[in-house]
């Protein structure tokens, strides 16, 4: 697929939704490492323009998992120049470029890493901030 | 009373293990715990998704304690009304690292800052 530009500006949040959180700050070592894995799914309405995020987020101790977070969240966009970033196959299927993908996980992940950073305030886990992650490593391997 | 060891209720569960029952058991709960959390987190009552489903409050409440036998088709009625995927509930993760969750760097994180210039060239 060739190459799309992606203009910020037709990129809408529409909604954001915590669907699941668990958050379980009892850590006795005063610096815990934590394991930090993460899972995608994306989902389209080509009628209304709209894109759907899911993002499951774990970050549970390296000693005890279940000291730790774990996150599900839906964001929700509206995409006004939509129909610029797919092609559609043989089977009618649209096919979406891996960069206008990854542009809409980066921006979901780092409001994530917000949300997350924000509910952890009044807990023993308030320095964790999820780190700066390359969306396309996130998105790759599912596309493979 | 000391109940008697030989009859204790994990043994009789250990020896008679089903793994099929168990993940049964296991999947359905996590799809009646997704819609459940979805429920409480949109404010929709019981009765109100029994309405959405056309069902009865009473026939909803069983199918969400996680024990009734969730049918193919309940499921895709449950996942219509609230727009969620409930068949996929194990995403693939990947491993992205070890993140440090300690306060021991914290002291150095706020250093002292210079002004930032920069060009208008992207």
């Amino acid at each position: 697929m060739e190459k799309t530009k992606i203009i910020p500006a037709k990129i809408h949040p529409l909604k954001i939704e915590v669907i699941d959180s668990y958050i379980n700050d009892n850590i006795e070592n005063k610096n815990p490492n934590f394991d930090f894995s993460i899972a995608h799914a994306v989902q389209h309405n080509l009628k209304d323009e709209r894109i759907k995020i899911t993002l499951f987020i774990n970050l549970l101790s390296d000693t005890n998992n279940e000291i730790g977070i774990k996150f599900n969240i839906d964001f929700h966009y509206k995409i006004d120049d939509l129909e610029d970033h797919y092609k559609l196959n043989e089977n009618n299927t649209p096919i979406f470029s891996m960069l206008f993908i990854a542009t809409i996980v980066g921006i979901s992940f780092s409001t994530a890493r917000g949300i997350i950073f924000s509910q952890l305030q009044n807990t023993k886990l308030n320095n964790l901030i999820l780190p700066v992650i390359d969306p396309i490593k996130m998105i790759a391997p599912k596309n493979n | 009373m000391i109940f008697p060891q030989e009859n204790s209720l994990d043994n009789w569960l250990d020896a008679n293990a089903n793994p099929e029952i168990d993940k049964f058991l296991e999947r359905n709960l996590a799809i009646t715990e997704k819609v459940n959390a979805v429920l409480k987190q949109r404010g929709i009552k019981k009765g109100e998704f029994a309405k959405m489903l056309g069902k009865k409050p009473s026939e909803i409440t069983k199918w969400l304690t996680g024990l009734h036998n969730l049918t193919l088709k309940s499921i895709t009625k449950m996942e219509v009304a609230l727009n969620i995927d409930l068949l996929n509930l194990e995403p693939a993760y990947i491993y992205l690292g070890s993140v440090p969750g300690g306060s021991k760097d914290l002291p150095n994180a706020i250093v002292k800052y210079e002004d930032t210039y920069y060009s208008n060239a992207v």
